[in-house]
């Protein structure tokens, strides 16, 4: 089990100062996180999504992020690839750089964006993201690979083009796709290509689509590109001495992190302004009900909250699932810096060596 | 079809609501736990939504709660999200497919909220647990169970 950071740059109430400040925390725990032995950081991309996601240009973050570290990872995922977005050519020379200059350290994933506010703000047809995300897959690792691309198809008509410069690892990063429901993620194991996956649903649901995933991509045989057989899932986490405390600040920022997401993907039309969520903690009932109801057959495995045993409880469920990598979310919108950090190392320390 | 698409036309739900209600096909079965059970289940059909007493044949996903949930969930005491975090409301089966119930409740909340009648009204279909419930909703939602629906409580 591979353990790894996940990060939206997640802010609530937001103002110029503390949004840059958001930035420059992020990197230290990154830093943190690469001195603990971290897998990865992944940084998205993602476009208006005000309160849920400030961040938008992964592939600066992660340039500054590779100065700044020795060995972690850098997870590009994913990148926007249908064409209004970015040009498949733009995204293999930026993902091609960084992987240059960070020693080989690129993880790539790619996505299509499924918010009507970035797909608007992008003059983009819904209809035809999963076409143009599809084709640019296909496009981007042969430029990668051939000394000369070329290319022919639905959205693009290319000449030959030398496509400069070429990533360091051979033949190309891991290539990762976002996906979270069983259709969808088995159709990303049949594309033969790692699945970041969100994690909804109980232990039964997990393990069911990290097996349909799994044997799909055993059979998968992709020209294009390299297979990469992973299944990466994303859990709300944090992670602290104190049980209650991390119950505390945990389910409120899980709370803000789910409701912040529904409003911008299951909502009504494209929210403008402050979100209309609770940025309040639970209850004292809710508080208590939410501590309990960890471990039950029923619990989501969309939580990684506690103290560390619990989180360890809680690690070995997705383990149990076949889960190769847990990408966990602690930057969340209500979780100040100083208890992120924390629970980076609380878990680096105490969590993370009994998975080894 | 008697069901709640005609409720549900009346809400003050946006465009992109209707689109993704549209997209949704399959079954949801809705069980009422407590004191005053009753098993219930929910038809989406391409923009169409149906209230069905028993549980559907092939359910994608299940979903479980009291009544005293229901009605903080409508009241917009409690957030769907933290029904889930908390365990007040349980999901079995597809789970993101169970999610579609929140959006729903979701709908309903905002309905009782700005058009407390229609609100009623739909609430009274999730909560009608006996035939002699005091709500007008046999308008709206179809009290038997459909073709092929395993038998329920009423």
């Amino acid at each position: 089990m591979k353990f790894s950071l996940f990060y939206e740059m997640q802010i609530s109430r937001p103002t110029r100062q503390t949004e840059a400040q958001l930035f420059h925390e992020s990197v230290g725990q990154i830093v943190r996180a690469d001195q603990l032995g971290y897998h990865a950081v992944w940084a998205v991309e993602h476009h208006g999504l005000y309160e849920y996601a400030h961040l938008s240009a992964p592939e600066t973050l992660l340039a500054y992020v590779a100065a700044k570290t020795e060995r972690i990872r850098l997870g590009h995922g994913i990148s926007l690839t249908p064409y209004r977005y970015n040009h498949p050519i733009r995204v293999a020379e930026r993902v091609a750089t960084l992987d240059i200059l960070s020693g080989g350290r690129v993880d790539w994933g790619s996505g299509k964006s499924a918010s009507r506010t970035e797909q608007a703000a992008f003059e983009i047809d819904p209809a035809e993201l999963h076409a143009q995300w599809l084709e640019a897959l296909e496009m981007i690792p042969r430029m990668w690979r051939d000394e000369v691309f070329s290319h022919k198809g639905r959205f693009f008509d290319i000449p030959p083009t030398q496509v400069m410069p070429r990533p360091v690892q051979a033949p190309h990063p891991p290539i990762f796709a976002a996906c979270t429901r069983p259709d969808s993620t088995t159709a990303i194991g049949e594309l033969g290509i790692g699945a970041l996956n969100f994690a909804v649903g109980n232990d039964d649901f997990l393990a069911q689509k990290v097996g349909a995933y799994k044997r799909a991509v055993a059979a998968a045989n992709p020209s294009a590109y390299h297979k990469n057989d992973h299944f990466a899932s994303a859990p709300v986490s944090l992670c602290l001495s104190d049980d209650r405390r991390a119950c505390e600040y945990g389910f409120r920022g899980a709370r803000y992190f789910s409701r912040a997401l529904e409003t911008y993907y299951y909502g009504g039309d494209r929210p403008i302004g402050p979100l209309d969520i609770p940025r309040e903690f639970l209850s004292e009932r809710d508080l208590r009900a939410a501590m309990n109801f960890r471990g039950h057959d029923d619990a989501m495995e969309m939580i990684v909250i506690g103290d560390p045993a619990r989180c360890r409880e809680m690690v070995a469920r997705f383990a149990a699932a076949g889960v190769d990598e847990l990408i966990l979310m602690m930057q969340m919108g209500t979780v100040p810096d100083e208890m992120v950090m924390e629970s980076i190392v609380t878990f680096g320390e105490q969590v993370m060596p009994h998975f080894a | 079809m008697a069901a709640l698409t005609r409720v549900r036309g009346s809400l003050p739900t946006s465009e992109r609501e209707r689109q993704e209600l549209a997209t949704i096909t399959g079954a949801l079965d809705l069980m009422m736990t407590g004191d005053r059970p009753s098993e219930w289940h929910l038809q989406f059909d391409r923009g169409t939504l149906g209230m069905y007493r028993g549980m559907a044949r092939e359910a994608r996903a299940t979903v479980f709660m009291d009544e005293a949930t229901l009605y903080r969930l409508l009241a917009g005491e409690l957030d769907w999200t933290t029904g889930y975090l908390t365990g007040q409301v349980r999901v079995r089966g597809a789970s993101d497919f169970g999610l579609v119930l929140g959006g729903v409740l979701g709908g309903i909340a905002d309905a009782l909220s700005t058009n407390p009648t229609v609100g009623r009204v739909i609430a009274g279909l999730l909560l009608v647990t006996s035939d002699d419930a005091d709500v007008d909703a046999d308008d709206a939602v179809t009290n038997e169970p459909r073709p092929g629906a395993r038998g329920g409580r009423s």
